[in-house]
């Protein structure tokens, strides 16, 4: 089965730009997820977590090989070979772990968001997406009870932690407000069946369903003060910790790109 | 009455029956399997940050979600196994918790393979084949232990180990069929691992603190020696048919007997780590002490709002 086959070429780019911003977020989330792997607060978080990894890093390859079907970029090299400059994935995903709550919070704000996002995703008009949406759906569930749980535990574990989440929500909230920033190719998307309406269209509702996930754990959403112009990680401006993670991440890789390793 | 008790102990165990948890066992019996099994789950547990350090850097998305694979096997492992050691404990009092602080005080031992810097890709794959086809022989051997909770879970561990092996061998392949620099980086890998490999598998037999109850129990049934060249005999023909040199000139086979004779592995060495003294040792305990206390906060939160204060 292709995928694009029906588009005109400016939705077949329109199409890859997403796959991409889809394929980074996975990515940049699933490796920050990685580096808690043996130094989660518990054994059993160890492996939690692990899993999520895994998932994320998953579902990330699978966006990439939908690119390399329409634009025959090697999956590896998508994820290694590019520079800082060309990567698309909201900056909120990238930055370093902070701690627990942090790592709760982002997670949990994203899971919502790609909730919303893959539900669009099973009415698109391409075969393939709907069905890509109806599996990542199934497992992105888990990642969102598991959420779900742990910010009810640590906005109820007593003062520390819930001061410490509140923080993270403090600090969460805005940025992530990035990931549904409206892009110039969303309108081709929505006029060639590939998505019902635009992304961006999505950030109210997944405002309303992150207040109401807040207040039923007594936290509070901060009136919209918001930190000035962060930077528009799709447009692809990033900060220093994705320089640093891609560094990391392709250290060995690029002493020899072409090398099967 | 105990030494009635000792009789009919001992009994069972020549007669191949196995001891379950909730049986009556010598206190010794009892230290003695619950000390081989909280090395075991210790030795998991930091067994994993070598190739942790790995997770971030491996080269293509197919290694990196098998790395994080294996890492998270292996800290299964050690949740697993923990439990089996809690239950031992119990009569005598010890948990979790003090087999943490224990191990993170430097008071409990772990496998001296886990003390060594893994500073190249290729690490990665001669520990996952090597050290885990190591550890295989050693745990394969145990699935005869007389304690049958420790031998249950030692099954699914050695399936689990039997992948890690494939997963190990194939980066091992890979970079022995790749550019020059790859085969340099593996043969590099293998020469920093031979002698910690051969230590694996413990001191000679006449330096083995193991005594002749451990084996008349069957908490163990093979020697260090009987490991050490079953291991011999499986790996020394894979690892030269790679086309690698393995750094021992003494190393050569007897016919007579088809075991190995090998050049000292400098046992100083090995006694050196056992005390502490490996080369990562400390710094992959510091790590632990570190995220325990990082996130002490959190375990807190968990106990609940009241003791959380």
């Amino acid at each position: 089965m292709l995928i694009g086959r029906d588009l005109s070429g400016e939705g077949r780019a329109a199409l890859g730009e997403y796959l991409l911003l889809l394929g980074d977020d996975e990515l940049v989330l699933g490796h920050r997820d990685s580096e808690w792997c043996a130094f989660a607060p518990l054994i059993e978080e160890d492996i939690a977590f692990a899993s999520i990894a895994q998932d994320e890093i998953s579902h990330a390859a699978l966006f990439y090989e939908l690119i390399e079907s329409l634009r025959g970029l090697g999956r590896d090299q998508l994820a290694f070979g590019r520079p800082v400059s060309e990567m698309r994935n909201a900056t909120i995903l990238e930055r370093e772990n902070r701690d627990w709550a942090f790592t709760v919070v982002r997670h949990y704000f994203y899971d919502v968001a790609d909730d919303l996002r893959t539900e669009q995703l099973l009415h698109s008009q391409e075969p393939i997406l709907r069905s890509v949406a109806e599996r990542l759906r199934r497992e992105e569930r888990y990642h969102l009870e598991h959420g779900q749980m742990w910010l009810r535990r640590l906005s109820q574990g007593g003062p520390e932690a819930h001061r410490r989440t509140q923080a993270a929500v403090d600090e969460v909230l805005q940025e992530c407000r990035g990931i549904f920033h409206p892009l110039a190719w969303e309108q081709t998307l929505v006029a060639e069946g590939v998505l019902p309406q635009r992304p961006s269209l999505l950030c109210a509702r997944f405002q309303e369903r992150i207040a109401g996930a807040l207040s039923d754990c007594g936290l509070k959403v901060q009136a919209d003060g918001g930190q000035g112009d962060a930077l528009c990680g799709r447009m692809g401006h990033h900060g220093p910790e994705l320089t640093d993670l891609l560094e990391t991440m392709g250290e060995v890789w690029r002493t020899d790109p072409l090398a099967a390793w | 009455m105990s030494e009635d008790r000792l009789v009919d102990f001992e009994a069972r165990i020549a007669s191949g029956a196995l001891i379950e948890a909730g049986d009556w066992m010598p206190e010794e019996y009892r230290r003695q399997c619950l000390r081989l099994i909280v090395t075991h789950a210790n030795s998991e547990l930091m067994g994993a940050l070598p190739e942790r350090e790995w997770i971030p850097r491996a080269p293509g998305l197919h290694r990196k979600l098998s790395v994080l694979s294996k890492v998270q096997d292996e800290i299964g492992h050690a949740q697993m196994i923990y439990r089996v050691a809690e239950d031992l404990g119990r009569p005598l009092g010890i948990t979790r918790g003090h087999m943490l602080d224990d191990l993170i005080a430097g008071k409990a031992k772990f496998h001296n393979v886990f003390s060594y810097p893994a500073p190249t890709w290729a690490d990665v794959g001669v520990i996952a084949w090597l050290v885990d086809g190591a550890a295989l022989e050693t745990q394969g051997a145990l699935l005869r232990t007389s304690y049958a909770p420790y031998a249950r879970i030692l099954r699914r561990i050695c399936a689990e180990e039997a992948i890690h092996l494939k997963h190990g061998e194939d980066i091992v392949l890979t970079l022995a069929s790749g550019t020059r620099a790859q085969r340099e980086m593996l043969q590099g890998a293998l020469e920093r691992w031979w002698q910690p490999l051969l230590h694996f598998f413990g001191p000679p037999d006449d330096q083995s603190p193991n005594t002749e109850r451990t084996f008349r129990w069957r908490i163990r049934v093979m020697t260090n020696e009987q490991l050490r060249q079953s291991f011999l005999r499986k790996y020394v023909p894979k690892i030269r048919a790679l086309g690698l040199k393995i750094p021992d000139p003494e190393l050569r086979q007897d016919p007579a007997s088809g075991d190995w004779l090998y050049g000292d592995p400098d046992w100083n060495e090995f006694w050196r780590v056992v005390k502490g003294g490996g080369a990562r040792t400390e710094e992959r305990l510091q790590l632990r002490r570190m995220t325990r206390e990082q996130q002490n906060w959190v375990l807190e939160a968990m106990a609940g709002p009241t003791s959380a204060a």
